[in-house]
């Protein structure tokens, strides 16, 4: 029958198709090591670019560098373990460090780094400790960043202040960013984040640590935050909100030229450089007269997932190289993130750099050295969201001060328990 | 106002006598749930060839700047030529595959007398009620022990049979009377003689709804086509775009450009099969 004929055939080739297909275009070239990462647009050019170099230096070892969005890797990689076939290496937001670390799915790399003669004691401490459990260290830090203040100059010049003076303490910062706000033009002061999530957490943690307090006990074992220092923090918030220097809104206004002041990454400066459509500057955020500096820190930390001996020790050597400070002065200089060791921080070609070519920098690389992390425990991101949305309460005056640090600290102690 | 103003006043007046004021109402409600639907695609229109620097800046809605060059530049961040390779042979597999299976399965769901006819479709109807979510780590360690990461098979071949596209043409296929087939039987035709030279050419609309609805839900995917993929070069449309929101900022410009480029298959998928689609649309009020 003719229909029953033409119909085996589409079938056939239905099947075949999806069988031959792929197969052809799936051919093994000689890669010897897969590397996962989400540095996008500039950054991922540069990181191309200095895999590529190290591939062609390094004929005995050929690294695919593959570019995984940032909200995509974290999922990926958890996937990735539960099949076993995890990238050999990968580079991944530092927060996700104490997770990764005890999912059991990381290499420790003490030893290779011994080895290897890398000097840990250069690297900032603060950055390293996140990748360190049961005295063992499960990924370098590659990358990082701080948060200091913005200014828009133009904003500045239209209150009548002067667009060159920035507030240096936490008192000049409220009342310049009174003075500033325009709530006729929807123009906000000084900018807070104030939607629930990590975001709250890590900018508030900032002011916390400006304050003299802590976010958790020493030994990570429960909350430090409800103390006098946090009352501080958390009522000077409140006090930009109630003075009209900020209003609860969302978070993004000072890129949309609304917002006179703003705490936000070192990224930003390369941003904001290319697209905002006014006059900014920077400044180092301003702390208590009587409290002390601090500032918040992110970036990226690398990681080796290979089980074979010999893929590992390759992937080491990599990384090795990667973060040695002759790589790291160029990564820097190719991506305006800040130096992750101090050699780097200090090398005079590279100050030269940045004030040449962009001095909106120098206060994020003055701040790395007072930069804290956030508290290396698995369980962060549980943590930080009921401690945003607790903080969120007062914010709206749903919760007094001591009624949401208290709830806060509840909350968070039961989830180190 | 304008309108009526532009319009002669004799034509104005016949035109007011002929005002078909009891479809106002309905009318106002349609042109409300256009505006809705419009709104957003012409926000990603119109930033899509903006500046950077003017993404927060009005008008938002009808473009007055037009810079092409965030089409090149979007297409260019990656290989997007092979994305919408990768896609496309995806999108037809799918496609192609959910049309046919459904389709004989639904065949036999409609005409065949079998034990536990009604059991097995309510079964099938079941999975429709299971998150994908749920069988997500199971499934891609099934594919992950068939060797099968970073194929097309892998890609296509787990979503070849549609619950929903069963259960769409199962319903159609009721309404074609069964005196048809047996005429046809009668003269000597097959079971899937009677499937393929009866039900099928009857089934045009039904059928294009069904391939409209694999095609959108094909060409859009993103979960399973992230999970199975690791290399770039096995990567769809639908994750490429993933990459112009990153760690530090989302490129909103670009991200546009690429969404346009994006949807313009889909778009184009539905004016092909918008004859049929709305054809099936209207029987489904005029059977019953």
């Amino acid at each position: 029958m003719k229909p029953i004929k033409l119909f085996s055939i589409v079938m056939l080739v239905l099947l075949l198709g999806t069988l031959v297909i792929p197969a052809a275009i799936s051919a093994q070239s000689p890669v010897d090591l897969t590397f996962w990462n989400y540095w996008d647009g500039k950054n991922g050019e540069v990181v191309q670019g200095l895999v590529d170099r190290y591939n062609a230096e390094h004929p005995e070892v050929h690294i695919q560098n593959v570019f995984i969005g940032w909200g995509e890797l974290l999922p990926k990689l958890q996937i990735a373990v539960a099949g076993g076939d995890a990238p050999d290496f990968a580079a991944g937001d530092m927060a996700w460090m104490p997770y990764l670390a005890n999912s059991g799915a990381l290499v420790p790399l003490d030893s290779y780094a011994e080895a290897a003669g890398v000097d840990l004691s250069d690297f900032y401490a603060a950055l390293l400790d996140v990748n360190e459990y049961g005295g063992q260290h499960f990924g370098l830090p590659v990358s990082t960043n701080n948060l200091e203040l913005f200014i828009n100059q133009d904003l500045f010049t239209a209150a009548g202040l002067d667009p060159q003076t920035a507030p240096t303490t936490w008192e000049e910062l409220a009342s310049i960013a009174q003075t500033c706000a325009n709530p006729a033009e929807g123009v906000v002061g000084m900018e807070l984040f104030t939607l629930p999530g990590e975001g709250l957490t890590w900018q508030f943690q900032v002011y916390l640590w400006q304050a003299g307090g802590d976010f958790l006990s020493e030994d990570l074992s429960q909350a430090a935050f409800n103390s006098e220092a946090g009352a501080k923090a958390l009522n000077y918030w409140l006090e930009l909100i109630n003075s009209g220097a900020y209003t609860l809104s969302d978070w993004g206004l000072f890129g949309q030229g609304k917002s006179c002041m703003v705490m936000d990454g070192a990224w930003m400066v390369g941003i904001w450089a290319d697209t905002a459509p006014f006059q900014w500057t920077t400044a180092t955020m301003p702390y208590p007269a009587d409290g002390q500096p601090a500032t918040n820190m992110g970036g990226e930390h690398i990681f080796v997932m290979a089980g074979d001996e010999a893929k590992q020790q390759a992937a080491f050597d990599f990384i090795a190289w990667f973060t040695s400070p002759e790589i790291q002065l160029e990564w820097d200089m190719e991506t305006g993130f800040m130096p992750i060791r101090a050699s780097v921080a200090n090398n005079e070609s590279y100050q030269t750099w940045v004030a040449e070519n962009e001095p909106r920098l120098l206060p994020f690389v003055e701040m790395q050295q007072y930069a804290h992390n956030r508290p290396p425990v698995a369980v962060y991101a549980e943590l930080s969201d009921v401690f945003s949305g607790m903080l969120e309460r007062a914010l709206y005056g749903q919760m007094s001060v001591e009624q949401a640090l208290d709830a806060a600290e509840v909350a968070v102690n039961s989830l180190l328990r | 106002m304008s309108v009526s103003e532009r319009i002669s006043s004799s034509a104005a007046t016949s035109f007011a006598r002929h005002i078909p004021w009891s479809s106002l109402p309905i009318h106002g409600l349609l042109l409300a749930g256009a505006v809705v639907m419009i709104v957003p695609f012409m926000w990603m229109l119109t930033l899509s060839l903006k500046p950077a620097e003017l993404t927060h800046t009005e008008p938002y809605l009808i473009p007055t700047t037009f810079q092409w060059s965030n089409y090149t530049e979007a297409w260019a961040a990656a290989s997007f030529e092979r994305y919408y390779l990768n896609s496309a042979i995806m999108t037809l597999g799918i496609t192609v595959g959910q049309v046919i299976f459904s389709s004989l399965a639904a065949f036999a769901f409609a005409r065949l007398e079998f034990r536990g006819k009604e059991v097995l479709f309510l079964l099938f109807l079941g999975t429709m009620m299971v998150p994908f979510h749920v069988i997500l780590i199971p499934s891609y360690l099934i594919i992950r022990n068939l060797g099968w990461t970073d194929t097309f098979q892998a890609l296509i071949i787990p979503r070849l049979i549609s619950a929903f596209g069963i259960f769409l043409l199962r319903q159609y296929y009721h309404n074609i009377p069964r005196e048809l087939d047996e005429a046809a039987m009668m003269d000597g035709c097959s079971r899937l003689g009677t499937w393929w030279r009866i039900v099928l050419p009857l089934s045009g609309p039904a059928l294009a709804t069904l391939a409209i609805f694999a095609f959108l839900f094909a060409w859009n995917d993103f979960l399973w086509p992230l999970v199975v993929t690791n290399d770039p070069d096995m990567r769809t449309v639908q994750l490429g775009l993933a990459m112009f929101q990153g760690r530090y900022g989302t490129q909103w410009t670009l991200l546009m450009a690429g969404t346009v480029s994006a949807t313009v298959p889909t778009i184009l998928a539905f004016l092909v099969g918008q004859r049929w689609f709305i054809a099936s649309i209207a029987q489904t009020g005029l059977k019953g």
